[in-house]
């Protein structure tokens, strides 16, 4: 298909074409071996080499430093610093001139003394001003200060300082370094101007550059090392390194020969010049190259991209290692689980000539009343150990009994309501079953006796319809009142009237 | 070559797990460069070049201006990892065979197998870029573009880091 893109922001993130990328970094030997001879032709093989070592050599003793004050500062739990330590010592060597060749070597010394960045970076600055105004070592002074921090101040006083003995007696580090930077301060700056100052803050770029191209180097070396290492790299650099040389002394001999055949001595000139620009292009058309490529990935060098592959390598591994015990552990339960399919069909064997098991079931077969073949059928679940079965059994023993709970308590509500239609009637009020919406306006004022029927009742029947899950609400409504406090006189009056009329006597007994 | 980051996949990683609406915010914020350069590399197909590629018939893909417009996209994900392990973070693409060969048609020099039709190419019109990156579409819309849309993307690309990681320092 089809596909025209532009990528817009990149990652390296490894692929899975290592094959193709030996190939690439096989090619860019061959390429790199076909310039290098062109260009050797026209240099010295040795003196490229020797500078070669020298750059080479100069990162590597960087790095080591490097890492021994990053050592040093985890050491003395300061691991957080290391960066701005980097920071600080380069900013140094900057204004001061000072290789930080030295500069680290002598703020690890201070810095193992005091345990502390902060002491150790204003000590560093001291003893930087001290060595430019002394003329001493910086080496010798940072160790000189790193030993008056630890309480000895003898070879302080060796300084040349011109500090007192009452001041070094004292042994007071804060009165000691007080004076000292009321001597010696502003010297390193001071000896950073001018032409000595100036040639040094070039000797210590010269320096940056080596090591800058030494690292390069090293990286190139790697790449081009492939498999077999630095110790590969070395061996086809001395290799390469000789072949070159011949080839030198090849050139000069042609030239030579060209010299003495007379009228030729032009073409030798030619020779020369052609070889120098093919080579210097050649080199220089590489060099852009390689730039324009590592231009697009300033974050990412090669090293960083091996280690990249090296860690997707490994990532690969561990997964197929993963995936390994995971067949191991799925095959296990494949097998587990056709064991227990298996039992449970030796389980189903067993239960079809389980004697016990046959007479409950014609047990139940025979049984006529609810009850009992509730009992059989839990009697069966138990043996089967059948939680399904109980559990439903449960369920209908316990819908069972709440529709019961239902039954008794509506035939409570019946005669709670006959006993209250009994209670009207004796005070001769009209039926409840009758409309008394006519009344509703009149206020309740009688009390009437509910017998032994209480709210619990109507909770007891909202509780077993929940149960049952009746959908149907039964309400009991009560409307109106049953008389007022005027027509109970009334109906007393007319009672003592008629008892009158018929000759019955009022007396105590008759009137309660 | 495109620009590239360090951990840009991995942040988008953290962003869709740990911080989804910022992952969203960033997304819709790369969006927004790379709409309008699409839009403009869709508006330079205008109808087919030569007058007898819209027809149907033949091997060769017929150019549908509809389609190639279609074709004319973009990408806020990550890409799969190219020949070389690099992962896109983000993709203009042109995507139809007939998108394709208009944008492409005459990089290669007249005289280079397979041999190349001048006249089909010049009959398009120039290329726009430099290199590999000359195109009549998407690559002249980028050209057009001055490199913005790149700042932009990587600009955002980085906003989120930060936001991110001051996230993740609060919490």
């Amino acid at each position: 298909m089809a596909n025209v893109v532009i990528d817009i922001a990149a990652e390296y993130t490894g692929n899975k074409a290592f094959k193709q990328a030996e190939t690439a970094s096989q090619k860019l030997e061959k390429s790199v071996g076909r310039v290098a001879k062109q260009l050797l032709a026209v240099f010295s093989a040795t003196k490229l080499i020797s500078f070669g070592k020298n750059a080479a050599k100069a990162f590597a003793a960087d790095e080591k430093a490097a890492r021994s004050l990053a050592l040093a500062l985890a050491n003395t739990g300061n691991a957080f610093a290391a960066i701005e330590v980097e920071k600080f010592i380069g900013d140094l060597q900057r204004a001061t001139g000072v290789l930080d060749d030295n500069l680290r070597p002598a703020f690890r010394t201070l810095l193992t003394a005091t345990g502390n960045v902060k002491k150790s970076q204003d000590g560093l600055a001291l003893a930087l001003d001290i060595a430019a105004g002394t003329g001493r070592d910086l080496g010798a002074v940072s160790l000189a200060l790193a030993k008056a921090y630890g309480g000895q101040t003898t070879a302080l006083s060796r300084l040349g300082a011109g500090l007192s003995k009452a001041t070094l007696a004292s042994g007071d580090l804060d009165l000691i370094t007080a004076e000292l930077t009321a001597k010696f301060s502003g010297q390193a700056l001071a000896a950073a101007e001018g032409y000595a100052g100036s040639m040094a803050k070039l000797a210590v770029a010269s320096e940056n550059a080596k090591e800058i191209i030494g690292k390069d180097l090293l990286d190139a070396m790697q790449l081009i090392a492939g498999e077999d290492g630095i110790g590969g790299a070395t061996t086809a650099m001395e290799g390469f390194a000789t072949e070159v040389g011949n080839a030198i002394y090849g050139v000069g001999v042609l030239i030579d020969k060209l010299k003495s055949i007379p009228g030729a001595g032009f073409i030798g000139d030619f020779l020369k010049a052609g070889i120098r620009f093919s080579g210097l292009g050649a080199l220089s058309a590489l060099g852009a190259d390689r730039k324009a490529t590592n231009a697009g990935t300033p974050a990412q060098s090669p090293g960083q991209r091996m280690a990249i592959d090296k860690a997707a390598k490994d990532a690969i591994k561990l997964q197929k290692q993963q995936n390994e015990l995971k067949k191991i552990d799925n095959a296990n339960t494949t097998r587990k689980l056709v064991l227990t399919a298996d039992q449970q069909a030796l389980e189903e064997l067993k239960k079809k000539f389980d004697v016990e098991r046959i007479g409950l079931f014609a047990a139940l077969n025979n049984a006529t009343d609810e009850e009992t073949q509730m009992r059989l059928k839990s009697l069966i679940a138990i043996k089967d150990n059948d939680t399904a079965l109980a559990g439903k059994i449960k369920a209908e023993d316990e819908a069972a009994e709440a529709a019961r709970r239902f039954t008794n308590a509506l035939l409570g509500q019946a005669a709670m309501i006959a006993d209250m239609e009994a209670a009207r009637s004796a005070i001769g009020l009209k039926s409840l079953t009758q409309n008394a919406s006519n009344n509703a306006s009149k206020a309740a004022d009688v009390s009437m006796n509910i017998g032994n029927y209480s709210m619990g009742d109507i909770a007891d029947v909202e509780a077993a319809r929940s149960r049952i899950g009746a959908a149907s609400m039964v309400n009991v409504v009560v409307q109106g009142s049953v008389t007022t406090e005027r027509d109970l006189v009334n109906a007393i009056t007319q009672g003592i009237y008629n008892n009158q009329a018929s000759g019955i006597p009022i007396n105590y007994s008759t009137a309660y | 070559m495109p620009a590239t980051v360090k951990g840009g996949v991995e942040l988008r990683k953290a962003l869709r797990n740990f911080a989804p609406e910022l992952g969203k915010e960033t997304q819709k914020e790369i969006t927004g460069v790379l709409k309008p350069v699409v839009k403009e590399a869709r508006g330079f197909v205008t109808g087919s070049p030569l007058s007898n590629w819209a027809r149907e018939g033949g091997k060769f893909p017929v150019f549908n201006a509809s389609i190639v417009k279609r074709g004319i996209g973009y990408k806020t994900t990550p890409s799969k990892p190219n020949r070389r392990g690099f992962r896109a973070l983000a993709q203009i693409r042109n995507r139809s065979a007939a998108g394709a060969i208009y944008e492409t048609a005459g990089r290669r020099a007249p005289s280079t197998k397979p041999s190349a039709r001048p006249n089909f190419a010049q009959s398009m019109g120039p290329l726009t870029g430099t290199g590999k990156e000359r195109g009549r579409l998407i690559y002249k819309a980028w050209e057009n573009d001055q490199g913005n849309a790149t700042k932009a993307v990587l600009k955002a690309i980085d906003n989120a880091g930060k936001t991110f990681n001051r996230m993740v320092g609060n919490r």
